[in-house]
């Protein structure tokens, strides 16, 4: 038994390891920035990547040194000219290029390289050019880190000069924000012929190989450290805690309700098989099931909380404002459930013991209730045990229309502010649930199933 | 026809019919036969013929919906099963007529101890509840190794032979004074079948109950059965004792099924057993309902459904041309 | 035993035949095909008034607000059928109730049959459309979903070893996160808009399809036939998609008609929450239009997009139910058969 459990253990290391590296797939990658995701795209780019570096987005995503930074957006040339866009001296044209275009810029003129924000201090940096020098001509970046200096090429003053080159080249300087903390300004100079640029870079340094998105997100995972939400700051895994009561008070009596009903009309159903009592439970299950969920919400609260008055309408000051929306869980839930559980009943109904016990002379009602209940119940265990997470989610709707403060209505908010760092705590911890929840199902089936041992 | 000393069961015209009543299957269509206190008598027949059907509805066992009981009568002692209320109904069933079935694995309820399961049996009819020891003394009776230890297992941990065992022991607990035994060996090993008839005998013997026996294997019929009758397609189609039936079979299709079997002695033939399939109930043919699949079949078969014919005063056959079927 | 014997397929009846023939025999199953076929029709006329507009580059009639139009009642409640008449004999007027005026009551009959809503467009039309939407994701979504599962779960239980292992983990993984916030999470990510409502339901439904297609390959795949194939040379390719697939692949067709209406569900639960279609008339858009104006006594809209719902998700349920009995009834505790 021991043993079991504990290969179990090891069993669930990789789903879990699974459902990080798809929430981190999904929120990471897929979603472009969780910054623009979050606060909007009409932000400004400082913000966003402050929010970054709060939350470890800006490193690279699973390994490497470079990332790119958003005080200078790799520029797109094909499009236009930005980020010199109607800079003087500076002009698109045509090339021979993968994009088919670079920019120009006049001798003997000092270019600004515009940036959006300081760079953020005690960081390294790279800028990356892809560039050719015309015949005779020069060019400088400064002020620039003197490490990469070349030596064959003429200083100005302090700044960094690009080899001369007719052909298009690589070229790449180190700045170190720290060395130069308040400059935060870098020119082009070029002399002699003009400097044709087609891709240029600016990346920033990891502080090491692993330094990754992802592994800052196991880290925070190791760490139990959920993060912050971004719509009130509050640490997430507080508000996590303070969700789970009224979700659970609201989930767990709709869950025992609608279970101990639906169990009860499917024996019901499967003692009077096949009659009209039957074929009245059958027809009355999958209409309720038919009804969309939200429109048993809107029109309970609309007739029975607003209409009629038999219950409050909005809010979480007692019992009484528990009792429209667990009656609506239940309700809603009920054709579903008794379905199943019907299906389970007959199934077992139509099983050879029954016609053995038939045959001893034991009673429709001993059959049902002895025999039949107790083959049931082994599928009735392992059914609640794994909707049990579930019951942990809350209820997205009936919470954020009858306005109960869990984890639901904590979801919907997050959702609809596109709180991205709640969503993923939800999501992963409700996974972790599921998965602890299966292996716990296992072991009741192998505690209510006789033929079931657990090697 | 039959033995006139008041009979234990006796089934006329039997008709339990499937599906709605405007398309009804019928599954078992008029079937008569009687019991004999003590005796041993064999149905046999292809599977899908009916012979379950029937063994069923001796303790009005087949459920209802889907089956319907359409005609015919079963008295047991002289009263109607198929007029009774629930309450005599059970009992008596496992009291009176008791069952064994095909797959002991999927028979017992596989959540329950064996003892258990025994000991409900018992208890159904008897004010009391039983005491360990009679459990203990009925595995011991049939033959059960170690019944302490079967008593207290799933019927899972035990082996097909002990399961069936089990099973015979908790058919028996009331010392009923029918069994019926639907396929009891088909599951089992052929060691164990031979242990499993040598079993059925001596209770029998001992308890002095009839025993009806469904199956399909002749070998088995032989081996214990007095009398059988050969089922088709929800039909009788041949009655007789045993040992004549099967040496001198007055319809094609007992000649088939005996066909069909393979023989130590004699000249080694080939098999030929019976082309097609047991029709459809629902689909039943026209005329004589074998008619499609005899060898015999000429032209008055397919338009005409023979009756009952007498072949002596102990047996019959339903075939036009009975006096015409070639010795196996 | 006597039940299953008395039913058995007759030979020379294929699997589909005589699946075909009960469902024919079953009524209510064929009621709900009319309803389906109704459904469907609807739904391509929607596509149809949708393209036209879109081609001609005008606002569709379902879009034109009328400011006049407002919350007009479903066509046959409305006033203008009754109307004030004067007997010319008294000179007493008198009211002509809308029954009575059968010649104006056709004509307007048409008008609205179902209301407008605050805007003044037109509920019956926006209901049409909606159908157009719910249909839309319905399929996509079932195309990006069965590729996936049948042809992870043929893999995974055609080959077992190191494939399986990696396909259940894909799968466990995926069954693990709670589904409903995986989707809302997928389209939330994906932006606002039909893509990713299209993804978050697709990417979530192939789990269960695949866990049941998995399932029978693993029992078809030591079945003599699948040796005999093997027998005979024939590619794994062949063997899977020509010889075993065609054997399971009412699991597909059943898992489709059970799953069609929870993707219509989640679309309208998706698009109520303003994360799914944007700028159409969806019936989860419709419904929190409608849920704001119920609150003044607008019952009509709100009604209407019920019945609408209830009715092809009724349909389809029944249908499913059939088919499930029709084809395979072992497939009714579906999802509960992994312990096993």
């Amino acid at each position: 038994m021991a043993r079991y459990i504990l290969r179990r253990i090891l069993q669930m290391i990789p789903t879990i390891f699974g459902v990080i590296v798809i929430t981190f797939i999904l929120f990471n990658l897929v979603g472009g920035s969780p910054g623009a995701m979050t606060l909007g795209h009409h932000v400004s780019p400082r913000l966003l990547e402050e929010f970054d570096e709060v939350r470890g987005f800006n490193k690279p995503l699973l390994m490497g040194l470079w990332s790119g930074t958003r005080a200078f957006e790799d520029a797109d040339f094909s499009r236009s000219a930005s980020p010199w866009q109607g800079k003087k001296g500076v002009q698109r044209q045509a090339v021979d290029t993968r994009s088919g275009w670079a920019v120009s810029f006049a001798p003997d003129e000092s270019h600004l390289i515009p940036l959006r924000f300081p760079l953020h201090p005690e960081t390294r940096f790279r800028w990356s050019f892809r560039y050719r020098l015309s015949e005779g001509a020069h060019a400088w970046i400064f002020p620039a880190d003197a490490d990469e200096l070349d030596k064959d090429a003429e200083p100005w003053r302090e700044g960094t000069p690009f080899p001369a080159a007719p052909d298009w080249r690589q070229w790449r300087t180190m700045i170190d924000t720290s060395a130069q903390p308040d400059q935060q300004q870098w020119m082009l100079y070029v002399t002699g012929g003009t400097l044709e640029i087609d891709i240029v870079r600016l990346q920033r340094r990891a502080n090491h190989w692993f330094d990754s998105q992802f592994v800052h997100y196991l880290d925070q995972i190791r760490r139990f450290d959920l993060g912050y939400s971004s719509q009130t700051d509050q640490p997430i895994g507080q508000m996590i805690r303070a969700g789970i009561i009224p979700s659970l008070t609201l989930t767990v009596p709709i869950f025992a309700i609608g279970l101990v009903l639906a169990i009860c009309i499917s024996l019901v159903c499967a003692f009077f098989r096949d009659t009209w009592l039957d074929r009245f439970f059958v027809v009355l299950s999958v209409a309720l099931m038919s009804i969309n969920y939200l429109v048993w919400i809107i029109v309970g609260q609309y007739v029975l909380a607003f209409q009629w008055g038999w219950f409050p309408v909005w809010g979480y000051e007692s019992m009484a404002y528990l009792l429209l929306p667990i009656l609506i869980g239940v309700v809603s839930g009920l054709g579903t459930d008794v379905r199943f559980y019907r299906t389970v009943m007959l199934d077992e109904m139509y099983k050879e013991y029954v016609r053995t016990a038939f045959a001893k002379g034991v009673s429709r009602k001993g059959v049902l209730f002895k025999h039949v209940l107790k083959n049931a119940l082994i599928t009735v265990v392992t059914n609640v045990v794994i909707a049990i997470p579930f019951l942990y989610t809350g209820s997205l709707l009936l919470e954020s229309f009858f306005g109960i403060p869990g984890l639901g209505y904590l979801g919907i908010n997050a959702i609809n502010s596109s709180d991205v760092d709640v969503i993923r705590a939800i999501v992963l911890i409700g996974s972790v649930l599921y998965v602890v929840a299966n292996l716990f199902t296992d072991i009741c089936y192998a505690w209510v199933d006789p033929r079931v041992k657990l090697t | 026809m039959n033995k006139a000393a008041s009979p234990l069961i006796e089934v006329q015209d039997l008709q339990v019919h499937f599906g709605s009543p405007a398309q009804p299957v019928r599954a078992v269509d008029g079937v008569s036969f009687q019991i004999a206190p003590g005796e041993t008598i064999a149905l046999v027949g292809e599977s899908g013929c009916g012979k379950s059907v029937t063994a069923m509805a001796l303790a009005r066992l087949v459920p209802e919906p889907p089956a319907r009981y359409v005609g015919g009568q079963i008295l047991y002692q002289g009263r109607d099963v198929l007029q009774q209320d629930e309450d005599a109904l059970r009992a008596i069933r496992g009291n009176e007529i008791s069952y064994i079935f095909q797959d002991p694995g999927s028979s017992l309820n596989p959540v329950f101890r064996i003892g258990y399961q025994i000991a409900e049996a018992i208890e159904l009819h008897r004010s009391d509840v039983p005491t360990r020891q009679e459990v203990l003394d009925l595995l011991r009776w049939v033959g059960m190794p170690d019944p302490a230890r079967a008593a207290r297992a799933y019927p899972h941990e035990l082996s097909g032979g002990m399961q069936q065992r089990a099973m015979i022991a908790m058919a028996l607990a009331c010392h009923p004074r029918l069994l019926v035994a639907d396929e009891p060996t088909t599951a089992l090993d052929v060691t164990i079948q031979a242990q499993m008839l040598a079993l059925l005998t001596r209770l029998q013997a001992e308890l002095g109950m009839a025993i009806l026996l469904i199956t399909h294997n002749l070998g088995l019929v032989a081996g214990i059965a007095e009398r059988m009758h050969v089922m088709y397609a929800g039909q009788f189609v041949e009655a007789g004792p045993t040992e004549a039936v099967l040496r001198a079979p007055r319809h094609p299709y007992t000649r088939g099924l005996l066909h069909a079997v393979p023989r130590l002695e004699g000249t080694r033939e080939r098999l030929t057993g019976i082309d097609g399939m047991v029709p459809h109930p629902a689909r039943l043919p026209g005329g004589c309902r074998f008619h499609p699949r005899c060898p015999m079949c000429q032209t008055r078969c397919e338009v005409e459904a023979p009756s009952a014919a007498e072949v002596d005063d102990t047996r019959w056959s339903r075939c036009h041309f009975w006096s015409e079927v070639p010795p196996p | 035993m006597s039940a299953t014997t008395a039913t058995a397929p007759q030979s020379g009846h294929s699997l589909w035949q005589e699946a075909r023939r009960r469902l024919r025999r079953n009524r209510l199953a064929m009621a709900c095909l009319w309803i389906i076929g109704i459904y469907t029709a609807l739904a391509l006329y929607g596509e149809g008034v949708y393209r036209w507009h879109q081609w001609r580059d005008v606002t569709p009639s379902y879009q034109r607000t009328d400011l006049d139009k407002q919350y007009l009642q479903p066509s046959y409640l409305r006033a203008p059928f009754a109307r004030e008449q004067m007997d010319w004999a008294t000179g007493e007027t008198y009211t002509v109730s809308g029954w009575q005026r059968w010649g104006a009551g056709w004509t307007r009959l048409a008008q609205h049959p179902l209301g407008t809503d605050g805007l003044g467009r037109d509920v019956f039309q926006r209901l049409v459309q909606g159908t157009r939407i719910a249909y839309q994701v319905g399929i996509i979504t079932s195309l990006i979903a069965i590729p996936l599962g049948v042809l992870l779960g043929c893999l995974a239980g055609y080959f077992g070893g190191r494939t399986d292992d990696f396909i259940v983990w894909l799968y466990s993984t995926f069954a693990a996160i709670p589904g409903l916030l995986f989707i809302l999470a997928i389209a939330m990510v994906v932006g606002q808009g039909l893509l990713g409502v299209y993804l978050g339901i697709g990417l979530t439904m192939w789990v269960g399809l695949c866990r049941l297609i998995r399932g029978e390959v693993i029992k078809h795949r030591d079945r003599p036939y699948v040796a005999a194939a093997r027998a005979l040379g024939l590619s794994h390719v062949r063997i899977i998609f020509r010889h075993i697939l065609p054997n399971v692949f009412h699991v597909v067709i059943v898992t489709f008609t059970l799953r069609f209406p929870a993707a219509i569900g989640t679309e309208v639960f998706l698009s109520f929450l303003g994360i799914g279609v944007q700028g159409e008339p969806s019936w989860g858009i419709m419904i929190s239009n409608a849920r704001l104006r119920l609150w003044h006594g607008v019952w009509w809209e709100m009604a209407f997009v019920t019945a609408a719902i209830f009715f092809i998700v009724l349909a389809f349920n029944l249908l499913g139910d059939a088919l499930r009995d029709a084809l395979d009834p072992r497939l009714r505790t579906e999802g509960e058969g992994d312990h096993e």
